[in-house]
């Protein structure tokens, strides 16, 4: 580890902590439907959208309203989507004539990009035609983001109401988050990214000719001398922005943001790193402000930085050590070698802001990568793995890390309770029976969808373990980590598994389908149900949400409901991987 | 035929999800009203 690496490590977490203010300020303004600098150019649009559309923006929805809106919607724009890939070739903006996406992927497709997950079977450039890419699968990176906006403010008004049987209108939140708040920043994040270098153009690919012909042999043995490569291009930067920004993560190139045309420089780096964290820390400021107790969003935003921090400084350590299998060979850092493990990294980003965007992209439930996790040391790759398996509720998806933290409060609150014996309250509110068992729904569903698909994955041969290009215990971490990153909604990838066959597209599709929503309707059911609480005086035997205990304790119970969920699968994939490396066993 | 597959799969998951909705909504008014001890 370096002086430098961690100045820029603390520079990211401090911007953020600086940003989280007037970004959640904004966002409680767009969502309390008051004054912003926008309207005069954005309220027109609105108005026309709900005219033309027959939504009464003044109609105020139950939590089960809310969650058939939801539903409805998603499912439109999943078929919408499953459509356009399986017609691309019919339709314009194929120039490198591209075939139909086949079912079974169009399917795993539309379901990762409904759900915000961006999970990728495929190589982009050589299966999307530029019309899928940005009708299909862009437009979905704003829609699932202000999906999970709409369902994070909703929360907040659940906690934030009394005795109010509604939560807002789902179309008006999903319109006013895109109109104010992803659209317009992605706008000027693409402008920015194509300062420096990022493309956006219709071109056809472009081939190049060879300086150096390449002579290649194949797996068939038969020897062949490449003349020309094909450098791929499209419109990039418009597409990049809002996959950050929305916590999407799905890449325009397979390389995704280690690709010198999605991510040319340090600076786009950091950029994407500021905008994945950007909206759920604001969204911190946002719950305190909506609920009347800022310095309770400052406790979930000091508890979310903890965990961060520690993500972050375990994977840096482990990316920085040398490879004991390398003892003979000089890996110390210097001015001349990065030191540590650079396998799968870019040099352009090394160890220090490679670990950062692992942790990071999988903190959130964004799951762009500017390295292959593939290629970590295991326990470098134990951190992205585990961030995952917490829920990602560090910082978390846009809104959905948010909410997934608040289930978590509720949890905290719930023991706190317990271990005082007396009834759980929350901002004034009773926490009871019918709020833990949701909370405790939402908790089960998880790891229930993540170790129910990998233990069936891992029974059968043919179909899960075929795709394994790695076996022992390194082969189980891809299958974990898949299964995580479709159910948790993240999208990146252990990519040593060949994930496009017809098992893993469908069995994946469900993890992501079942991830999304089979976890928010308790959520939102939670939600509907504080609303129509009355608020209780607050007295001498409430437990404080406001104070570094609760952080202490928020912190506590998330480790603790991860750790004894999911350890038992940890220590036969990463943990014991690590053991056996040093024992001198690679796999 | 696969496309047969994939449409009836998403066609079935979302009337799963409402009837998911419902069993939460219902699950609610099933239990007696009361605080946790």
């Amino acid at each position: 580890m370096s002086l430098n690496g961690w100045l820029q490590i603390t520079l990211f977490i401090a911007l953020i902590l600086l940003l989280a203010k007037p970004m959640g300020s904004y966002m409680t303004r767009v969502f309390e439907r008051r004054h912003t600098w926008l309207d005069p150019v954005l309220v027109p649009c609105e108005r026309l959208l709900y005219k033309l559309t027959g939504i009464d923006p003044e109609e105020e929805m139950r939590w089960t309203q809310y969650a058939i809106a939801m539903l409805v919607f998603s499912a439109a724009t999943l078929v919408l989507t499953y459509a356009i890939e399986r017609l691309q070739h019919f339709l314009p903006l194929n120039p490198q004539h591209l075939a139909a996406v086949a079912p079974d992927l169009a399917f795993n497709t539309a379901v990762s990009f409904t759900t915000n997950t961006n999970w990728q079977s495929y190589t982009p450039e050589s299966t999307m035609s530029y019309l899928t890419q940005m009708l299909g699968l862009a437009t979905h990176n704003f829609w699932s983001a202000a999906v999970g906006l709409a369902l994070a403010i909703a929360f907040i008004r659940g906690i934030a109401r009394r005795e109010m049987k509604t939560l807002g209108n789902f179309w008006v939140d999903l319109t006013r988050g895109t109109l104010w708040i992803l659209l317009p920043i992605s706008i000027v994040f693409a402008v920015v990214l194509t300062s420096q270098g990022v493309i956006q153009n219709f071109h056809p690919y472009t081939a190049a000719k060879l300086v150096q012909p390449q002579t290649v042999t194949g797996s068939d043995g038969k020897t062949t001398t490449v003349t020309t490569q094909t450098i791929a291009q499209g419109p990039v930067a418009s597409q990049e922005a809002i996959k950050m920004l929305g916590t999407n993560g799905g890449g325009f190139f397979n390389a995704n943001s280690a690709h010198p045309f999605e991510n040319p420089t340090p600076l786009s780096n950091f950029l994407q790193l500021l905008s994945i964290f950007l909206i759920p820390a604001g969204l911190t400021v946002t719950l305190g402000t909506m609920v009347g107790s800022p310095k309770h969003g400052w406790a979930v935003l000091a508890a979310m930085t903890i965990l961060w921090f520690c993500g972050v400084f375990v994977c840096y350590w482990a990316e920085a050590q040398p490879n004991p299998l390398m003892h003979n060979v000089d890996q110390h850092a210097s001015l001349t070698q990065s030191g540590g493990n650079m396998e799968g990294k870019e040099v352009r980003f090394g160890i220090a802001n490679s670990a950062l965007f692992a942790t990071v992209t999988t903190d959130a439930s964004c799951g762009a990568v500017n390295s292959m996790h593939d290629s970590f040391t295991p326990l470098g790759g134990l951190v992205p793995l585990t961030n995952i398996m917490l829920g990602e509720i560090v910082f978390g998806g846009v809104g959905a890390g948010l909410y997934g933290m608040l289930v978590f409060v509720v949890i905290a609150v719930f023991i706190a309770g317990l271990m005082v014996g007396r009834t759980p309250e929350y901002l004034g509110k009773k926490i009871e029976a019918y709020d833990v068992q949701m909370a405790m729904l939402y908790l089960l569903i998880f790891p229930l969808i993540i170790l129910g698909f990998a233990a069936v994955a891992v029974l059968m041969p043919n179909l899960g373990l075929s795709a394994l290009t790695n076996h022992g215990p390194h082969g189980l971490s891809e299958i974990l980590y898949a299964y995580s990153s479709a159910t948790g909604n993240n999208g990146s990838a252990f990519a040593g598994l060949s994930a496009n066959t017809h098992w893993y597209n469908y069995s994946l599709g469900f993890a992501m389908f079942f991830g999304r929503f089979m976890m928010i309707i308790p959520m939102l059911a939670i939600a509907g149900n504080l609303a129509g609480k009355k608020i209780v005086p607050e007295t001498a035997g409430t437990f404080p949400v406001t104070t570094p205990l609760f952080t202490v304790l928020l912190t506590s119970v998330i480790v603790i409901v991860g750790a004894l969920t999911f350890f038992p699968a940890l220590s036969l994939g990463p943990i014991l991987e690590h053991l056996l490396l040093h024992a001198g066993h690679t796999f | 035929m696969p496309d047969f597959i994939a449409l009836v799969t998403i066609a079935l998951l979302f009337p799963l999800s409402l009837l998911y909705v419902s069993a939460c909504d219902r699950l609610k008014i099933s239990r007696p009203k009361g605080n946790l001890p």
